[in-house]
């Protein structure tokens, strides 16, 4: 469970504070998949961040009461001048993993050869945007949170990411940002939806249908 | 009975939880340590050159005073050297720790959500405080072994309390200076200029007690004039102690320790997504 209790976020826009969210105060279930509707992107991003504790809120608190993941498009999280490798470990030793397993794990998706060891920014853009996925979704976590589905990069880190996703999404719970009505129908049972600067948590994402005005 | 049982298992829960809490925090700490030692070695040619820019300096100025003629004497002790290295030294550390203050903190969505602000700062002053006191050794050994005798320290306890003093201003002075850089872009700019400028203020080439008595009124503002004249005291016993206040510089530097710690609780939650 996330219990968000009065909570706001502003976005400083030059001198002035401008409202993402305005004292949201709502509990998300940690074991259901929800998919995240309405707003704009930066909104849903905040939203993301937010509830993964990436922000702080500006006024109010949220507790968590079950562990969740940071978003998986965090790919600034990674070190860009260390490796691959030493990022794996970081990751591994703050998130209380064994770094040698996880290190086997993404290793045997793709091989990375001599790279692995060089600066992380000489990998492409694409690579890294999924390696933080499958980083995110191999990692112990009550609740995942994606920012959007698969796409781009390699086939096997692709493949991967999905099949890990299909993985979690069966035995954990999901947030899923996505403005595709299809996809979150398709994946989650219940959806968060942004409306102006509150949040509505709907039990299904039919009813949420009645909120946003998307394909 | 049984309540006193209850009691000690609850007792006893506590004590586990605290552990195990204070286990995380260490494996966390320590992993961030790591990667930002291994941060910095990925680029060792900057770092190495942050490192020597006092030395530059220090060189530079004992050059000066020695083949220019402008001062063939030091004005302390009997190696300009040594009395150029105990003022650069010195003022580098305070400089580094608040300079690069700001490099260590970054977007807050570049970091992964259990990574807090001051656990970077905190981060960034331990690597920086290893990184001058390597070079501390070296520097005043190396003087030792070529210059004087003077460069071994008479006194660790002033040695202590000088670098302690540096760490608790520093920290203030690079907080302050982080949330006026989010407030006013430029002053990210200037910043580093008015930090340097402090050479020519805080008795770094001179002595501030040898100026006039009101030059050394004003200057005596200035909490790192006190601290430059401790971190002397602890190399030359005779360091004069006309403008030296040890407990001026320890409510400064208190004062620092609090506006740092305070102005750090206020911005962290507004530390928030910029446009």
């Amino acid at each position: 469970m996330i219990v968000l209790d009065n909570v706001s976020l502003n976005v400083r826009d030059g001198w002035k504070a401008r409202p993402v969210i305005l004292n949201v105060t709502l509990s998300i279930p940690a074991n259901r998949r929800i998919a995240l509707l309405g707003g704009l992107p930066e909104q849903r991003n905040a939203v993301l961040n937010l509830i993964s504790g990436t922000l702080l809120p500006t006024k109010g608190r949220i507790v968590r009461k079950s562990r969740a993941s940071f978003p998986t498009t965090l790919t600034r999280a990674f070190d860009a001048t260390i490796s691959l490798r030493s990022n794996l470990h970081f990751v591994a030793s703050v998130y209380d993993v064994n770094s040698d397993e996880l290190i086997e794990f993404v290793t045997s998706v793709l091989d990375f050869g001599p790279d692995f060891d060089k600066p992380y920014q000489n990998l492409p853009q694409d690579i890294r945007r999924q390696l933080v996925q499958i980083v995110a979704l191999c990692l112990p976590f009550d609740i995942y949170i994606v920012n959007g589905i698969f796409s781009g990069g390699p086939k096997p880190l692709r493949d991967a990411a999905l099949a890990l996703f299909d993985i979690r999404s069966q035995n954990s719970g999901i947030i899923l940002n996505s403005r595709n009505m299809r996809l979150a129908t398709k994946h989650c049972e219940m959806a968060l939806v942004i409306e102006g600067n509150s949040l509505i948590l709907c039990n299904s994402t039919a009813d949420a249908a009645t909120y946003i005005d998307i394909g | 009975m049984d309540t006193d049982r209850s009691r000690r298992s609850n007792a006893l829960l506590e004590m586990r939880l605290i552990g195990s809490i204070t286990r995380k925090y260490a494996y966390y700490f320590s992993a961030l340590l790591r990667r930002e030692q291994h941060s910095r070695l990925s680029d060792p040619i900057s770092s190495f050159l942050e490192v020597m820019e006092p030395i530059f300096l220090i060189a530079v100025m004992t050059a000066a005073t020695q083949f220019i003629g402008r001062r063939d004497t030091s004005p302390l002790g009997d190696s300009p050297v040594l009395f150029y290295a105990t003022g650069f030294f010195f003022l580098y550390y305070f400089i580094y720790l608040s300079n690069r203050m700001k490099r260590s903190v970054d977007n807050p969505t570049r970091r992964f959500p259990m990574e807090r602000r001051l656990d970077h700062i905190l981060v960034h002053i331990l690597l920086r405080t290893t990184d001058y006191m390597i070079l501390g050794i070296v520097l005043f050994s190396l003087i030792y072994v070529f210059f004087s005798t003077g460069a071994f320290p008479n006194s660790f306890t002033y040695l202590f309390m000088a670098m302690i003093s540096a760490v608790m201003l520093g920290f203030g002075w690079g907080i302050m200076n982080l949330v006026l850089a989010r407030a006013w872009k430029l002053w990210g700019f200037l910043f580093p200029l008015v930090n340097r400028s402090l050479v020519l203020f805080t008795g770094v080439v001179f002595l501030v007690d040898f100026l006039s008595p009101g030059v050394r009124h004003i200057l005596s503002f200035i909490p790192l004039v006190h601290a430059v004249a401790l971190f002397r005291l602890a190399f030359f016993p005779n360091q004069p102690m006309i403008v030296f206040d040890l407990s001026y510089l320890a409510w400064t530097a208190l004062l620092a320790v609090a506006i740092g710690v305070i102005l750090e609780r206020i911005t962290v939650r507004s530390e928030s997504l910029e446009r």
